[in-house]
């Protein structure tokens, strides 16, 4: 098997740098082959390309996963294979992603954010779905990304509210979360985009008084049965923005 | 999490709230002994209150370390009845700033908390907790894993050079990086590669002092940021050299960049002395 390539750092920064649009409008993205080096006993996994759907960010997520399962978090908190697979291996896939990028006008911000390193780590197109599968994938399961699946179910909720926060790193808090909401399906089957808002606000003020690290599962669980008719009475995001949030 | 709200009880370390107040030295963290795949931490709590510590007796309250890493998404909260925890992480599971939250927290309801050391505020007044509620909360211990400690004198080791985007015309000091960037237009970029290392002293006195300059007047903006050049700084400003610095004084600003540098402006002249000198020898010649 080939090893997996990546860009050099430096060529890497110089990319995000200098972003030409017109680069990102063709077939293959150019870069230099001389820019490139392999990382060591990670594997480029074959058929991959084949194995994303541009349509289907759940199903793109569990296949970059398990293609990458068994790199260290050290080297998925790093740019460098995120950035080569978005420019190389998988830059097609990305275009159909982001198919914006193919318009006239379109600006290099846009190029930035789903391409490049940037500001909003987890915006990144495979960062952010490599992780989101990571902070998810529970083995003791017999479908181990069945709460992936959950989180997958709003882009909103993904990747502005719950995926951004420090919550879901707190594996217990993570599997709270989506349980109930796995658990309470009419949750999410109307206004969720506004539910979900209002689930993130929640925790983070129950979070401003209490250490959350320290709870169990229970505690998430049991403190959104709580509000659990409140959630179902959003009905749009007028119900939640500048609204004030009671958790008492 | 950041601690420093006001609770709505009493809370050992935060403000004045419970006396006395929690001691230097409450929290200790050595550096981590490093195995070929792990970090291990050892790290001793220190703290008089005797109420808190009778409810920890009684199993009605426990230590606790939450221990995150932003950029590898960690967060883990460990638990213990002793105020000694003894943490392994994995060298790959683990990337940059490593923060370290110790608190003690009540386990369960806990109806009518009073505490003799109470601020007099608080005095006849009694709490109902709910399990998670904090008694007391340490100061944050951190550690970052790309802050090489043998290199740190080394500018070099947290501070970079590099050709700024196209469009860019002044030199400008980029600090939204691991590394502090000295960001140079195209054309001065080639320059400066052109000289390449033949006048380290006059670099550091100028480009390098000013940037320094820059960081340290900044610090205060990113201390909490794990970024790798604010936690050198950081490292280097705790030894005691330092101790008596105020970095919101830009008199002091310069003098610790000095200071951080090893006198640079010294090492210029001497070195423009040995240019001049050696010009003066070749036109002897």
């Amino acid at each position: 098997m080939e090893l997996q390539k990546v860009f050099k750092r430096s060529y890497m920064e110089e990319l995000r740098r200098n972003i030409h649009v017109s680069d990102y409008q063709g077939e293959i993205f150019p870069f230099e082959p001389s820019k490139v080096k392999s990382l060591a006993n990670v594997y480029k996994p074959e058929g991959l390309l084949d194995r994303l759907d541009p349509e289907d960010d759940f199903t793109s997520a569990v296949e970059i996963y398990k293609a990458y399962s068994s790199i260290s978090p050290l080297l998925a908190s790093l740019p460098d294979l995120w950035v080569y697979l978005a420019h190389v291996d998988l830059f097609s896939y990305v275009q159909q992603r982001w198919p914006k990028v193919l318009e006239d006008g379109v600006d290099e911000k846009y190029i930035l954010n789903h391409w490049h390193e940037n500001d909003h780590f987890m915006r990144t197109t495979f960062a952010g779905l490599w992780w989101h599968t990571y902070l998810t994938y529970d083995e003791s399961r017999t479908n181990p990304t069945e709460l992936t699946e959950v989180l997958f179910k709003s882009q909103d909720f993904r990747t502005l509210r719950f995926g951004e926060l420090g919550l879901i790193r707190h594996k217990p808090a993570m599997m709270g979360v989506l349980e109930f909401l796995m658990e309470n399906p009419e949750i999410m089957q109307n206004a969720f985009d506004a539910r979900g808002q209002y689930i993130s606000r929640y925790f983070n003020l129950l979070g401003g008084t209490r250490p959350l690290a320290f709870m169990d599962k229970s505690y998430f669980k049991a403190s959104l049965d709580k509000v659990k008719d409140k959630l179902l009475a959003i009905k749009s995001i007028h119900d939640v923005q500048n609204k004030v949030i009671d958790i008492e | 999490m950041k601690y420093n709200v006001s609770l709505p009880y009493p809370v050992l370390g935060i403000y004045d709230d419970v006396y006395p107040l929690l001691k230097e030295g409450c929290i200790q963290m050595a550096d981590p002994v490093k195995t070929e795949t792990d970090y291990r931490f050892n790290i001793k709590l220190n703290q008089g209150n005797k109420d808190i510590t009778r409810l920890v007796e009684e199993g009605k309250a426990l230590y606790a370390c939450e221990v995150t890493c932003k950029k590898t998404f960690m967060r883990l909260c460990f638990k213990s009845a002793t105020p000694e925890f003894e943490i392994t992480l994995g060298r790959k599971d683990v990337n940059g700033r490593i923060d370290f939250q110790c608190f003690i927290a009540v386990t369960g309801q806990l109806l009518g908390y009073t505490n003799k050391d109470f601020h007099e505020d608080y005095h006849g007044f009694s709490f109902d907790l709910e399990a998670g509620d904090l008694l007391a909360v340490f100061p944050l211990a951190w550690w970052n894993t790309n802050i090489k400690f043998d290199k740190l004198y080394a500018a070099g080791s947290f501070m970079q050079i590099i050709e700024a985007a196209d469009g860019i015309e002044l030199t400008w000091f980029n600090l939204d990086n691991d590394r502090i960037l000295i960001e140079m237009p195209h054309d001065l970029f080639i320059q400066y590669q052109r000289i390449g290392n033949a006048f380290p002293e006059i670099i550091h006195s100028s480009l390098v002092h000013n940037a320094l300059v820059y960081a340290l007047s900044n610090l205060s903006d990113y201390k909490d940021s794990g970024k790798l050049w604010a936690d050198s700084l950081m490292a280097r400003m705790a030894e005691p050299q330092f101790s008596t610095y105020d970095l919101t004084d830009m008199n002091q600003v310069y003098r610790v960049a000095d200071m951080l540098l090893k006198d640079p402006y010294k090492r210029m002249l001497d070195s423009l002395e040995r240019i001049a000198n050696s010009q003066t020898e070749e036109q002897e010649d």
